[in-house]
């Protein structure tokens, strides 16, 4: 920054600047606390207090989060599931929103009242329950993908942006003898990168950040996400069993609060990683939003 | 049928083919659960199935409205959703001015993004980190206090706290996150009125009363409704992710909401009947808010959301 501009900062520009400061601060600090922590020895970090930096710096814990097998197998449904939705649902919600956004379409409000209908009503948790266990999707894979495919939200937000797109585009590709299927992934889906992005993301970080669902349909702890191991790890006594098994109880440099906190930074680093590349698009999405509205 | 709209009809094939996908998936994870409700009415039995189980009427509401957990988790929910919006709902708007009002410079671009990271990151992750700071041995909170001459406050293992704590971890997440709506609301309010105002020699403050809250008011009104609209909800503004991953068993006379009571029936304790009907009444009572809130809002501000 050029000093001429700071001069020009009044007091109501300090406080704010303050203000947000203290914001990124408290923001920040909670997971700089945990990253710090994963690369502390156990036994010092429990005589000496860590607060900003590792106290005797180890990666003895990230070497017992990554000899735990689960951690790959479970690392690996994670991204199936968040891969495969955001692939699947993009596919169907697009091509629905798209045949939405066709106004003169006969029947068009009666269908998008029925895939609304859903946002205000529904069964509940164990009608639900009951309905995964009829369709004999507990402990299978699926249940991660298929329920997944669809939110009436996601269809509103990408009908707007449809919505902005000119209609004469589509007629002149229609003129030169082009078909629906040909203009939907020819002219359409090009330009509607950005809310495709959007939802992407949504539907990534949601299925990312999932657990619920796996423990109530997989009762077969190995095909449970990375999200659940985490939680069982802090919820449960399961660090002190990876130590046991792995002999690591005599040990100095490693706690189950360690490996803990390394498991919590290995779980959230995709997320920090893919975050910057995806903000502009988000922005974008909730404005989109927010006009409808 | 006649022929126009047949012809119409056919020229839009392609369409409803392309909402069959959406339709059936629909059908099957959402309207087909609804079937389910009926579960609500019955002594439910697993072997007989759902139409065979034997009918008993409101039994079902009846012996989850005298049950004492219900009624502290009904407790819970409307403190916890309360104190949530009384502190949660202004603040974002209060951020959203400061963040509109601030010169472009790169700190604010730096310190706005780091603002919404909380957002996306998973309450199992944020619960990890609350049990870490809060610690009564360990955390970074208790030992500040031990330095300041306190002595060290079992957070985690008391109930008192457990309202507050969740409050403030839920609005410290969404915080920056929330501020996008208003932002977006700011920055649709015209220029020249900025202009005007300083050619008239209007303070910084005076813009803010004149302009600035007149100019965000109708978007505040409407977030008001539908956040008033989720205090006794399923998707209610401290969501189950946030009180599954706080809670233990410890402060459970504190923690325990309507939506984990329903799950905590229905899953752990296998009552499927009365885990239905809770759920059902929740479902209805949402629904009525939220028609409630926006039939209020078409009388004041003369139109609703939908």
């Amino acid at each position: 920054m050029k000093p001429k501009t700071r001069i020009k900062f009044s007091t109501s520009q300090i406080i704010f600047g303050l203000i947000m400061f203290f914001l990124a601060i408290v923001t920040i600090y909670p997971f700089w606390y945990c990253l710090v922590y994963s690369f502390s020895s156990a036994e010092r970090a429990a005589t000496t207090n860590v607060v900003f930096w590792p106290v005797g710096f180890t990666l003895d814990n990230y070497a017992t989060v990554f000899r735990m097998d689960m951690i790959y197998r479970s690392a690996l449904i994670s991204v199936f599931r968040t891969v495969g939705v955001v692939l699947y649902s993009s596919v169907i919600t697009g091509l629905a929103s798209y045949a939405i956004s066709k106004r003169a379409m006969p029947g068009n409000r009666a269908i998008s009242l029925f895939l609304i209908i859903p946002m205000f009503i529904s069964g509940g948790l164990l009608p639900y329950y009951v309905t995964i266990s009829q369709l004999h999707l507990f402990n299978n894979l699926l249940v991660y993908i298929l329920p997944n495919g669809f939110w009436a939200f996601n269809m509103l937000l990408m009908r707007t942006y449809f919505d902005t797109i000119p209609p004469d585009l589509e007629e002149s590709a229609r003129i030169d003898g082009a078909n629906d299927l040909t203009i939907f992934f020819r002219i359409i889906l090009p330009l509607s990168l950005p809310i495709f992005a959007v939802i992407a993301m949504f539907n990534g970080v949601w299925q990312w950040n999932s657990w619920f669902d796996a423990q109530l349909f997989m009762t077969k702890f190995e095909l449970r996400p990375l999200q659940n191991i985490l939680q069982s790890l802090i919820r449960e006594n399961m660090a002190d069993l990876v130590m046991l098994m792995q002999g690591r109880l005599q040990q100095r440099t490693v706690s189950a609060e360690t490996i803990r906190m390394t498991t919590l930074i290995v779980t959230t680093l995709p997320i920090v990683f893919i975050y910057p590349f995806f903000q502009k698009y988000f922005i974008r999405g909730i404005m989109i939003g927010a006009v409808k509205g | 049928m006649n022929r126009s709209l047949l012809r119409r009809i056919k020229r839009y094939r392609t369409m409803y083919l392309f909402l069959l996908p959406a339709i059936i998936l629909v059908l099957t994870f959402n309207y087909r659960p609804m079937i389910g409700l009926i579960m609500a009415f019955e002594k439910y039995d697993m072997v007989k199935g759902m139409f065979h189980s034997p009918f008993v009427g409101l039994d079902n509401f009846k012996t989850f409205i005298n049950d004492k957990s219900f009624l502290s988790a009904l407790r819970n929910t409307v403190v916890i959703n309360g104190l949530y919006i009384l502190f949660g709902f202004p603040l974002p708007i209060a951020l959203a001015i400061i963040i509109f009002t601030m010169k472009n410079t790169l700190f604010k671009k730096v310190t706005q993004t780091i603002s919404y990271l909380p957002h996306f990151v998973s309450w199992v992750v944020i619960a990890g980190i609350v049990y870490k700071l809060l610690d009564v041995n360990s955390g970074i909170v208790n030992i500040l206090i031990k330095n300041l001459g306190g002595t060290p406050v079992p957070f985690m293992r008391e109930p008192d706290y457990f309202w507050w704590i969740t409050t403030i971890v839920s609005i410290w997440k969404e915080l920056g996150w929330n501020t996008i709506i208003y932002l977006a609301a700011l920055s649709g309010i015209e220029a020249e009125q900025y202009e005007a105002a300083m050619v008239d020699g209007a303070s910084g403050f005076q813009q803010l009363i004149y302009i600035t809250l007149p100019g965000i008011a109708p978007v505040v009104g409407l977030m008001l409704i539908f956040t008033m609209g989720t205090l006794v909800s399923t998707n209610s503004a401290i969501s189950f992710d946030a009180i599954y991953n706080l809670r233990n068993a410890m402060i459970a006379s504190k923690a325990d909401t309507l939506d984990y009571y329903i799950y905590y029936k229905g899953v752990l304790n296998v009552k499927y009947g009365l885990s239905t009907a809770a759920g059902l009444m929740l479902s209805l009572v949402s629904l009525f808010m939220v028609l409630g809130s926006n039939a209020l809002s078409r009388r004041i501000r003369g139109y609703g959301a939908f």
